[in-house]
C-alpha cells in the first residue's frame, strides 16, 4: 500500500478544510497522518511510525480516518470517533432505527433540528460517531459506509 | 463414524492413545455446538455501556470467567449484524482464544508481534490492551487473510497498528531483539476445533502434523529471535498432536538452549491438563511440562495447547 507522510503544506491545507466545514479546531493533534493513495488518509502513532520506518516494507500503518479530494473532506467512522469533542458544525444525531440503516448504507432524511450548511455531515448516535455522509438533491443523507462495513439490509 | 462426525481412522487411533485424553467426553465434545463468545472492545466503549445496549435490543451475557471483557451471548447468530458489531464495539471470538492473548500479559508501551496475526481476533484483544501506547505489529503470510486482519483492526479502532505480509519465518534475522512480546498463533492442524468444522476430521492425516509441526519450529524460532531479552513469547495452537506442540517446544529448547526458559502459565477459572511428557519413546525437555492443554470437554469451547517462554540475557551478560 502506497504510504506518503502528509507534508505541513497539505495538512495546513486540510485542517483548514476541516475547520470550515465541521467546526473542527484540532485535526488529529496527537497522530501521525498519512495519504496512501485516492485521497485517504491514515492516523498513527509516533511511536509506530517510527517502528514503521525501521521495519521498512510494510503493508499499512494505523486506520484510514478520513479522505481530502477537491470535492470534499469526509470521514471514516474511526476518523469521527477519534475527533469526538472536537467536530462543532454538521452533526446529525440519529435514532437507533436511523443509524442501523445508516449502516446498511441507505439515506436517512433530514430533521427539522438539523442545522445543516453545505454538502457534508458526520452522523452520531448515542455518543458514537458513524462517518461521514453526503447531501443528496432529494433532501436526504447519503452514508459512505464501505461495503464491507454495511449491515446487510433485510 | 461417531456421532455423525467422520473421523479418519489414523484419527482414532491418535486419539485414543493421547495420554491424559479423556477419550469418551472428547468424541462427546466435537459433536457439541460451541457457545457463541464476544469480547467487548474497551478500546470504543465500556462493558457496562456495551451491556446496556445490547440487553435493550433483546441479548442476554454471561461473563466468562477467565478473561477481562470476554461474554457468552444468546440468541446465537445474531450479534455479526448489529449495529454494536458493526460499529467496533464488540468482536466476536472464541472463548479460549481470548485465554490465549491474556496469557501474553501486555503492558501499556509494549512493542509487540503478532507473527500470524489474521483474521485478527488476538491483534485485536492486543490492540485493547495497548489502549495505543507502544505499537502492535500484525504479521500474515496469506494475502487474503490479511484483508480480514486489516478490517478488523480497522473496526476495533487500533490505532497503533502496524500490518505487514510477510512469511513469518523471516523476522528473527531481520529483526533480532526487536520486541517485548511475541505471539505465535501457529497455523496447525485445528484438532481442538473439531466441533466448528467436522472436516477436519475427515481429512486430518498423521503427515499433516508431521508437516505443521515442520512450520511451526520454523516460526516459534524466528518469533524468538525477534523478541528482546527478558521478553515475553507466546506460542499456542488449536490443535492436540504433542508434534505441533510439545515436540516443538522441546525443539526450540534445544535450538536456543540457555537463551529461552519456559514461564509458569497461571490462570484462574477454567479446567486445564498437564502437557504430554512422553511421546513414541521420547521423553521432552523437563521444561515443558510448564505448558498446558485445554481440552474442549474442559473449556466447554475450543481446545488449545498454550506456552510461555523468556528469551534470558545469557548472552549479553559478559
Ligand atoms: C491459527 S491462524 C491465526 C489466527 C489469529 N492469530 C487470530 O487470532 O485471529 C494461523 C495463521 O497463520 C498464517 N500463516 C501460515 N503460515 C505462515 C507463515 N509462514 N508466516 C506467517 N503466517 C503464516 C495463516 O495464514 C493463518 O492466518
Amino acid at each position: 500500500m502506497k504510504r506518503e507522510r502528509i507534508d505541513k503544506s497539505v495538512r495546513e491545507k486540510i485542517e483548514q478544510e476541516a475547520r470550515r466545514v465541521y467546526g473542527i479546531r484540532s485535526f488529529f493533534n496527537d497522530y501521525e497522518l498519512f495519504m496512501s493513495g485516492e485521497g485517504k488518509i491514515r492516523a498513527t502513532t509516533r511511536e509506530t511510525a517510527e517502528l514503521a520506518e525501521y521495519l521498512k516494507k510494510v503493508d499499512s500503518v494505523g486506520v484510514y480516518v478520513a479522505k481530502y479530494r477537491r470535492w470534499g473532506l469526509t470521514f471514516s467512522i474511526e476518523g469521527s470517533q477519534i475527533l469526538d469533542g472536537v467536530i462543532e458544525r454538521n452533526v446529525i444525531e440519529l435514532t437507533r432505527e436511523e443509524a442501523k440503516r445508516w449502516m446498511t448504507g441507505a439515506p436517512v432524511e433530514l430533521k427539522p433540528e438539523h442545522k445543516i450548511e453545505g454538502k457534508f455531515v458526520v452522523a452520531k448516535y448515542r455518543r458514537f460517531y458513524l462517518g461521514s455522509g453526503v447531501m443528496g438533491r432529494d433532501g436526504k443523507v447519503y452514508p459512505l459506509i464501505p461495503k464491507w462495513r454495511r449491515i446487510p439490509s433485510e | 463414524m461417531k456421532n455423525g462426525i467422520q473421523f479418519s481412522e489414523e484419527l482414532l487411533k491418535l486419539l485414543s492413545e493421547l495420554p491424559g485424553v479423556d477419550f469418551e467426553r472428547l468424541l462427546e465434545s466435537y459433536n457439541t455446538p460451541l457457545p457463541e463468545s464476544i469480547r467487548i472492545n474497551t478500546l470504543k466503549t465500556t462493558p457496562s455501556e456495551c451491556i446496556e445496549m445490547l440487553e435493550e435490543n433483546g441479548f442476554s451475557l454471561t461473563k466468562i470467567p477467565w478473561t477481562r471483557y470476554g461474554y457468552y451471548v444468546e440468541p446465537k447468530d445474531r450479534i455479526a449484524e448489529t449495529l454494536e458489531h458493526m460499529l467496533g464495539l464488540v468482536y466476536m471470538q472464541g472463548p479460549v482464544s481470548m485465554l490465549v492473548a491474556e496469557v501474553l500479559d501486555v503492558k501499556h508501551g509494549d512493542r509487540v508481534l503478532d507473527l500470524c496475526a489474521a483474521p485478527g481476533s488476538k491483534s485485536t484483544q492486543i490492540g485493547q490492551y495497548l489502549e495505543n501506547s507502544g505499537a502492535l505489529v500484525a504479521n500474515d503470510i496469506s494475502y487474503e487473510r490479511i484483508k480480514a486482519l486489516s478490517s478488523n483492526l480497522q473496526r476495533c479502532g487500533v490505532v497503533n497498528v502496524i500490518i505487514t505480509l510477510k512469511d513469518g519465518r523471516m523476522f528473527g534475522r531481520r529483526y533480532p531483539d526487536t520486541f517485548d512480546k511475541v505471539l505465535v498463533d501457529a497455523p496447525c492442524s485445528s484438532l481442538g476445533i473439531i466441533s466448528r468444522d467436522w472436516s477436519i476430521a475427515k481429512r486430518w492425516r498423521g503427515r499433516i502434523s508431521e508437516r505443521m509441526s515442520r512450520l511451526q519450529l520454523g516460526l516459534i524460532t524466528s518469533g524468538f529471535d525477534a523478541l528482546k531479552p527478558g521478553g515475553t513469547l507466546v506460542y499456542a495452537t488449536c490443535t492436540l498432536h504433542p508434534l505441533e506442540n510439545e515436540w516443538v517446544i522441546d525443539q526450540l529448547l534445544e535450538r536456543r538452549s540457555g537463551k529461552a526458559k519456559l514461564l509458569e502459565i497461571k490462570i484462574e477459572g477454567i479446567k486445564y491438563s498437564k502437557p504430554i511428557v512422553e511421546w513414541n519413546g521420547d521423553f521432552f525437555h523437563p521444561e515443558v511440562s510448564k505448558c498446558i492443554r485445554i481440552y474442549p470437554y474442559q473449556s466447554g469451547a475450543e481446545g488449545f495447547f498454550i506456552s510461555k517462554i523468556t528469551k534470558t540475557w545469557a548472552d549479553y551478560e559478559a
